[in-house]
């Protein structure tokens, strides 16, 4: 499990992280997300024991991670800016890497050539952005860890190459018990693959789940009522969002589905059906919450 | 539970060599003039101890040491200066001190394998031309070995204050210069507050503190032993200076480690990577840069005056404080916008300098009109013409008596108003009986000497004591005959195409002639600079004297030297120069 309490974190008088609570569950694909500027890459710094926090604490199973190499033997990262050496190739760099993590796994190494089209004994700058992420995977893979942090990981990949890496890093979750931690604001992405989600939002986590209590806990509702108006809602309701087309309103309320369904049968409904939230639209709610949403601007 | 910790990683240390070999290439290329060198030697039949190139090639082993000791520590640390390498690097399972000191090795390792195979070779090269020197091949490798340590050191702690690649060598030269510069503004600002104020030698400390210079001093110096003649060594003096640089680089690495592990990695990029250093380079620049630049600025706005300008002054180091000031900011939070936050600490700055101009305006230490007591004194010294040497001490009562008159003469009649005319520069020493120095620089208005009759007297008293007009007649204040045997000479006549070669005798009738000279006060100078010498350059006649271990030329031996001149005329006719060859007799010359 990976956690971080309390974590505060203060870059030239700005709080990038204001008090970050955040757990991981082993064995989870973690979805982090939040808006530009929450923290998320700040936090995964922490976690991956680059920066200090000025408070709080960063563990990983309980042992802290920050100069701890017994434990950062057991995690990687691929940053949303992979670093190489300048003149190295693949190949040099994976012995870095196995120089490195005790774990490296060079019959990986050898049969993931087959997976990732790339000459391992050419230059990493030479190739293009995709294609050095490609690297990255490869490589970060290779190391075997038991934690994976991710910063938006796929950015750079093409449909195939996505798709691919995302069967294999499943795999290992499935196959070894990896657990994944993936900062993404591809949320239609994340949504196929996380089962558990955090949203950040200025320093703090607001909310963590699973991805199927975030699912049930917030229900799309879409009604058509006998009379014209619309009736008043229920006041123990806790509407999110409101909109309406015709006579057709459309809900985002919190709370489970079943509930809302009885308590809206005051309104003596016509026509009552509840539609799966996304992943996006949990997110553009429960943002607009925190005074983060889609703002109808006429320019 | 945590690891225990192991102090080098194998890993880091093999991709360093795999990464920076290059350097160790240049390095060791750059050191192959040595066994080039002794190749060369043996090849165009050089007649000399084997092991005496390593002595003359030692000052390039300082040179190297400063260039390469910046180059190496800025590759290996590099990273820091990116936040994605180092992003990288302190992601990866390695305690901060392992990467320091497997970082640090490997720069070491590198150093070493360069020097190594250097001194392998030198040790070939010299076996192949029959003449081993093993030994002083074992002094080069301890030499280059200390300075590499010394240099990389200093080097590698300046890359832990900064995030800026760029900015490791400007920190490198202020580290090795900042004390002697700082020195060389407050002995230029005493001058122009103080009347009299001499530049004054570095003392140790600013010595000590400036590596560069006081190394160069004694890597130069080496010397046969006077049992061996063919044997060089290097001096005592510079192996202990040696080892004590050597001891204090090991303690600034302690404090790169120690600044390594406490820094932030979020600081690469940074001009300033460390948060209590910032103020410490913010004011540090500023009081610097106003006081450099103050200097400056007055000395360009003020070059028709002789007496200080106060108001100017103050206009001056505050203006360019402030700019230092503010451009130092901007510098360190990588920003223009810094004015609205920034002024409280220009302000600061203003004071601070202003204050210290203040101060030394109010001479606080009486330093402008100090005259020692006569029993203070055990001995004076007295120049016209370059600074003191300390070793020109004359403990003679009566000159101490009339050195003190003079200078009290000055204090009172002679500071300046303003620039009016000529100059004439009088340099006063006591060496006090304390074990203390006094030393003094008077630039005095030789028309204000002229309204001034009592100045007038103490400074032509001053300008004409024995050991004065000896130095402006031979170029030394003590008699030649102390520095060495006079073993010969030459007359030489440029406008006569005439050159007569001394004999040992001949040379030292001609000198013993010249001291009854002075003696007697042969070459008088009068303030506003004429004298009763002839303008004898007319005559363009030079006598040089050979002195063991160097020459001393007199090219203007004065008019009323007339014993020399007699003496040197009669050497001349022994020689056949006759007619219009023969200078002209003192009495017939043209003044």
């Amino acid at each position: 499990m990976l956690e971080a309490k309390n974590v505060v974190k203060t870059f030239d008088g700005i709080r990038a992280l204001d008090g970050t609570d955040m757990t991981v569950p082993k064995g989870a694909v973690y979805g982090l997300v939040g808006p530009n500027g929450a923290g998320k890459s700040t936090i995964i710094r922490h976690l991956t024991g680059v920066y200090r926090a000025d408070s709080g604490e960063v563990l990983l199973e309980g042992e802290p991670i920050y100069e701890n190499p017994a434990v950062k033997q057991r995690l990687t990262v691929i940053g949303d800016d992979w670093y190489y050496f300048p003149q190295a190739t693949i190949a040099e760099m994976a012995k870095f890497y196995a120089g490195m993590y005790p774990t490296f796994n060079w019959e990986r190494y050898r049969k993931m050539r087959e997976v990732f089209p790339l000459n391992d004994h050419q230059m990493i700058r030479r190739m293009s952005k995709g294609m050095q992420k490609q690297a990255a995977f490869w490589l970060t893979m290779c190391c075997m860890p038991e934690y994976l942090i991710l910063d938006e990981p796929v950015d750079g990949l093409d449909p195939v190459m996505r798709r691919q890496v995302w069967s294999l890093l499943l795999g290992d979750v499935a196959e070894r018990g990896t657990t994944v931690l993936v900062s993404s604001h591809n949320l239609r992405e994340l949504e196929d693959v996380c089962d558990h989600v955090g949203i950040m939002s200025k320093g703090k986590v607001l909310l963590e789940r699973s991805l199927a209590e975030l699912q049930d806990n917030t229900v799309k509702l879409q009604v058509v009522y006998a009379t014209e108006e619309e009736p008043r809602l229920p006041a123990e309701l806790h509407v999110l969002h409101r909109t309406h087309v015709g006579r057709v309103y459309t809900y985002i309320i919190r709370g489970s589905a079943a509930e809302i369904k009885r308590r809206m049968q005051i309104c003596e409904p016509v026509v009552l059906e509840t539609i799966p939230l996304t992943l996006e639209e949990i997110f553009i709610y429960e943002m607009g919450g925190e005074d983060y949403a889609v703002r109808d601007i006429i320019l | 539970m945590r690891s225990g910790t192991s102090f080098f990683n194998k890993t880091l240390i093999a991709t360093d060599f795999r990464r920076y070999w290059p350097i160790l290439f240049g390095y060791t290329a750059v050191w192959m003039a040595l066994p080039l060198n002794q190749w060369t030697d043996s090849q165009y039949g050089v007649e000399q101890y084997p092991g005496t190139i390593i002595y003359e090639i030692m000052p390039m082993a300082l040179a190297v040491a400063v260039i390469f000791g910046c180059a190496m520590a800025m590759a290996l640390f590099s990273y820091l200066t990116n936040s994605r390498a180092v992003g990288l690097m302190h992601s990866l399972p390695v305690r901060r001190i392992t990467h320091f000191v497997s970082h640090l090795t490997a720069g070491l390792a590198m150093f070493t394998a360069g020097n190594v195979v250097v001194a392998l070779l030198t040790v070939l090269v010299q076996a192949a031309t029959g003449g081993l020197a093993v030994k002083d091949v074992l002094v080069w490798l301890a030499v280059v070995t200390m300075l590499d340590v010394i240099f990389f050191s200093m080097a590698v702690l300046c890359c832990m204050f900064t995030g800026w690649l760029l900015a490791v060598p400007v920190l490198y030269g202020a580290m090795n210069g900042i004390v002697a510069v700082t020195y060389a503004l407050l002995q230029t600002l005493g001058s122009l507050f103080y009347f009299g104020f001499s530049v004054m030698p570095q003392s140790s400390f600013v010595q000590w503190c400036t590596p560069v210079m006081n190394l160069m001093g004694v890597l130069g110096q080496w010397s046969y032993s006077s049992l061996d003649n063919a044997a060089p060594a290097l001096g005592e003096r510079a192996w202990r200076m040696l080892l004590i640089y050597t001891a204090v680089a090991v303690v600034l690495l302690v404090l790169a480690w120690i600044l390594y592990c406490r820094r932030s990695s979020e600081t690469a990029a940074d001009p300033v990577a460390v948060r209590w250093a910032k103020p410490v380079f913010r004011y540090s620049i500023a009081l610097l840069g106003g006081l450099a630049g103050g200097i400056g600025l007055y000395a360009i706005l003020s070059i028709r005056r002789s007496s200080l300008h106060l108001p100017l002054l103050l206009l001056c180091v505050m203006g360019t404080g402030v700019l230092a000031y503010f451009a130092a900011a901007m510098v360190i939070t990588k920003s223009f916008k810094v004015f609205r936050d920034g002024w409280k600490g220009a302000v600061a700055v203003s004071v601070v300098l202003v204050a210290v101009c203040l101060i030394m305006k109010m001479d606080l230490t009486g330093f402008v009109h100090r005259v020692p007591a006569p029993e203070e004194v055990a001995g004076v010294m007295i120049s016209d013409s370059y600074g003191i040497s300390k070793a020109d001490v004359c403990t003679d009562p009566e000159t101490i008596a009339d050195v003190l008159a003079g200078h009290q003469a000055i204090v009172t009649y002679g500071q300046p108003t303003d620039y009016a005319g000529g100059w004439r520069t009088v340099y006063l020493g006591y060496r006090l009986k304390n074990g203390n120095t006094i030393y003094r620089r008077y630039d005095l208005d030789t028309k204000k000497m002229e309204s001034a009759p009592e100045l007038k007297e103490a400074v032509e008293k001053l300008l004409n004591q024995e050991s004065v007009r000896r130095d402006r007649i031979v170029g030394s204040s003590r008699s030649l005959k102390e520095m060495g045997r006079l073993l010969g000479g030459y007359v030489e006549c440029y406008g006569r195409d005439l050159r007569v070669q001394m004999t040992e005798e001949q040379a030292n009738a001609f000198y013993d002639a010249l001291e009854r000279d002075i003696r007697n006060g042969a070459g008088w100078l009068y303030v506003d600079g004429s004298s009763d010498s002839a303008d004898t350059t007319k005559e363009e006649l030079y006598v040089i004297l050979y002195i063991q271990q160097q020459d001393i030329a007199i090219n203007d031996l004065p008019r009323d030297a007339e014993e020399s001149w007699e003496v040197l005329r009669e050497i001349l006719r022994t020689a056949n120069v006759t007619g219009e060859e023969m200078p002209a007799a003192p009495a017939e010359m043209n003044k």
